[in-house]
């Protein structure tokens, strides 16, 4: 499998009165073509600043201060702002939470599909709505033909959602980074969507990131999992082992918290505490508070976090793991 | 589910519809939006009744017209052997107390302006007649009933995270010691971690002021382990009401057993049967004739079309609006 995207210690810092604060404080993943990575968290772990840093969309108070994100081999940190924009769409295409706000209101549907597939494929004119049709029939909207010249406050959310995964196909991009894709749509429609996201992976090889806080949709979708806490990479692996085999406190939790519909009991045991913002300053590892098996070691702050492999693609990033491993040496 | 079975509050053949105009000028026709049609149902003491359904099922309409928040078009709402919904204002005020509702967002429901403080001594204010030492001290109660602490008395809401705002918007509703509080997605915009946290205080604090909950949540997988009881609505139906366990087990309408399937799932054991429902929700101006759920249910036959199907008891306490109850919980 081809590696698409390469993401080495990414740091992204906001200014928020005249201080920079970490937002994202060195996460690494990779992305391999035909395949769905989840990225989960709750809000405010950095799930959305990845994406917007790997497209150059961070708002004017961010900035990428240290890491690099690599696109098939080639660096995309150190590219001028023109050149970034070759990728942006073109090859790595973004789905929005709330298909209202990234549609225009003001223009049909047609138009703004056209105006994709002028700028990313050159086609205009006949041709144009003739491919537009298709990529519309492709995400299965019913009536294509008629859509065209329908405005998005016409459409229900399903659809507007659909329209946009359309008008993301026609940059033919290598990587689709779906944030959030099905949080403001009902469970039936959630459905599918996702259905429509698994097929178009299989379909057209392309990558998707797909970044939710949803464990459900998780467990429905992803290849691989990588799960954020307050900047900070907690647990990597594929589905099964960070569903059937959690190791880090964070992701045991997690999935304790969110009530399973099949199971007949649930003991609600939340994470207690609050999330810290991204102003606090916390000695040693950002869990720690509210971690329900932090020893001493987890709140020193001079002492680096240790990586712990569980297989090729399962690892986890905790202090405890690494006692844990060198007793069990 | 409790053992109690004293009716709380008794509705009769609700209905709440918006009338809305159309866009032409001289046009006096009217349309209506059924958000709420024709719903019987009761509340018992002590129970947390939840009702579930996708967007725009009139779920919320529900919650809003029982607290009188809407007025509703017909029927009843007896409520202490007084229909709420034909007294004049000046004496619902009473009863106003009883009722409280949490709201989906807190930070909406609070006024950015005001010390939280100030704002939960509002309540206090306009219902009772303590001073203000005496006020003070009842919100300080209440602030650490909900887990906060006397210190948040002066701070203001912008200060808080989502749950903390949400235990306020709690601390507010068990302010005047109701009977009854209609919870309108309560835990939806809030974190994993800390729904489960909030869910927690409101099974603390129900039992210890004896409360009933109108629990309303999209959320299946939290509906089936915080209510006793469900009702699921479609285009401001019912279509299904019954026991959390029996729902479950026993599921027999269409609509139920589909939203079931389609809710994702936090595990990845096996492969499930799924059965992903084809089309949308229609509209509530312009709802299907017969069966709400005849363009997307895979059982619909004729009589559907034609018939709108008798909302009916099937069995004790499972009531179902369907004209072909599914019986071995299978669609196919």
């Amino acid at each position: 499998m081809g590696k698409l995207l390469e993401v080495t210690d990414l740091k992204v810092g906001f200014r928020i009165d005249g201080k920079e604060y970490l937002a994202l404080r060195g996460i690494d993943f990779d992305l391999n073509k035909g395949e769905t990575l989840c990225i989960v968290g709750e809000s405010g772990c950095g799930k959305s600043v990845t994406s917007l840093a790997i497209m150059d969309l961070l708002p004017v108070n961010g900035r990428v201060v240290d890491g690099s994100i690599k696109f098939k081999d080639e660096e995309l940190t150190s590219l001028s702002k023109k050149k970034r924009r070759e990728f942006r769409g073109k090859k790595i295409g973004m789905i929005f939470q709330e298909p209202m706000t990234a549609l225009n209101p003001l223009l049909k549907i047609g138009f703004q599909l056209k105006e994709a597939l002028k700028l990313h494929q050159g086609i205009t004119g006949q041709e144009a709505t003739e491919k537009a049709v298709e990529y519309l029939d492709k995400v299965g909207i019913p009536e294509p033909k008629a859509r065209l010249k329908q405005y998005s406050y016409q459409l229900s959310g399903g659809l507007r959602q659909r329209v946009m995964i359309a008008m993301v196909l026609c940059a033919e991009p290598d990587i689709i980074i779906a944030d959030e894709p099905t949080t403001a749509l009902d469970v039936t429609i959630q459905a599918q969507v996702l259905k429509l996201l698994e097929e178009l992976k299989n379909e057209l090889e392309i990558g998707i990131i797909l970044i939710t806080h949803d464990m459900g949709v998780v467990a429905e979708v992803a290849d691989r999992v990588c799960v954020l806490y307050a900047g900070n990479k907690c647990e990597e692996g594929t589905v099964d082992e960070i569903f059937n085999d959690p190791k880090h406190p964070y992701t045991k939790g997690l999935l304790a918290s969110v009530p399973d519909i099949d199971s007949e009991t649930f003991e609600n045991n939340p994470i207690p505490g609050v999330f810290p913002t991204i102003q606090e300053e916390i000695d040693g590892c950002r869990f720690n508070t509210r971690c329900p098996v932090a020893k001493d070691a987890c709140f020193n702050g001079k002492r680096k976090i240790p990586l712990v492999k569980c297989s090729s693609n399962h690892h986890y990033i905790c202090h405890l793991g690494a006692e844990y491993y060198e007793t069990k040496l | 589910m409790k053992q109690n079975y004293e009716i709380l509050m008794e509705v009769k053949n609700l209905k709440k519809f918006y009338t809305l105009k159309s866009g032409k000028l001289f046009d006096r026709k009217l349309r209506y939006a059924r958000a709420v049609n024709d719903i019987t149902f009761n509340i018992y003491k002590g129970e947390v009744l939840g009702v579930v359904g996708e967007s725009g099922c009139g779920k919320s309409t529900l919650g809003r017209t029982l607290i009188q928040m809407d007025s509703p078009t017909d029927g009843e709402i007896i409520y202490k052997n007084q229909d709420i919904t034909k007294i004049p204002e000046k004496d619902f005020k009473k009863y106003k107390k009883e009722m409280q509702m949490i709201f989906q967002d807190p930070f909406a429901s609070l006024n950015p302006r005001h010390r939280v403080g100030t704002a939960l001594e509002e309540v206090f204010k306009i219902h009772t007649d303590l001073n203000h030492e005496e006020r003070k001290e009842e919100v300080t109660r209440l602030l650490k009933e909900v887990g906060l602490k006397a210190e948040h008395y002066n701070s203001y809401p912008h200060q808080f995270s989502g749950g903390q705002r949400q235990r306020i918007g709690i601390s507010r509703a068990i302010a005047l010691n109701p009977e009854l509080i209609i919870c309108d997605e309560a835990i939806s915009a809030l974190d994993v971690s800390i729904q489960a946290q909030v869910l927690n205080i409101l099974n603390v604090i129900q039992d210890k002021y004896d409360l009933t909950y109108l629990f309303i949540t999209h959320d299946l997988a939290v509906a089936k382990h915080f209510c006793d009881r469900i009702m699921v609505m479609y285009l401001g139906h019912i279509m299904e009401m019954c026991s959390t366990e029996e729902l479950f087990q026993n599921t027999m309408h269409p609509y139920t057993i589909s939203l079931l399937m389609s809710a994702p799932r936090p595990n990845v054991k096996k492969e499930r049967e799924q059965i992903i429902l084809e089309g949308e929700v229609p509209s509530l101006v312009n709802p299907p004739k017969g069966c709400p759920f005849n363009t997307r249910c895979p059982k619909a036959k004729d009589i559907c079309f034609e018939k709108v199907p008798e909302y009916r008891e099937i069995s004790k306490g499972h009531y179902i609006s369907c004209h072909y109850p599914v019986e071995d919980g299978k669609l196919k």
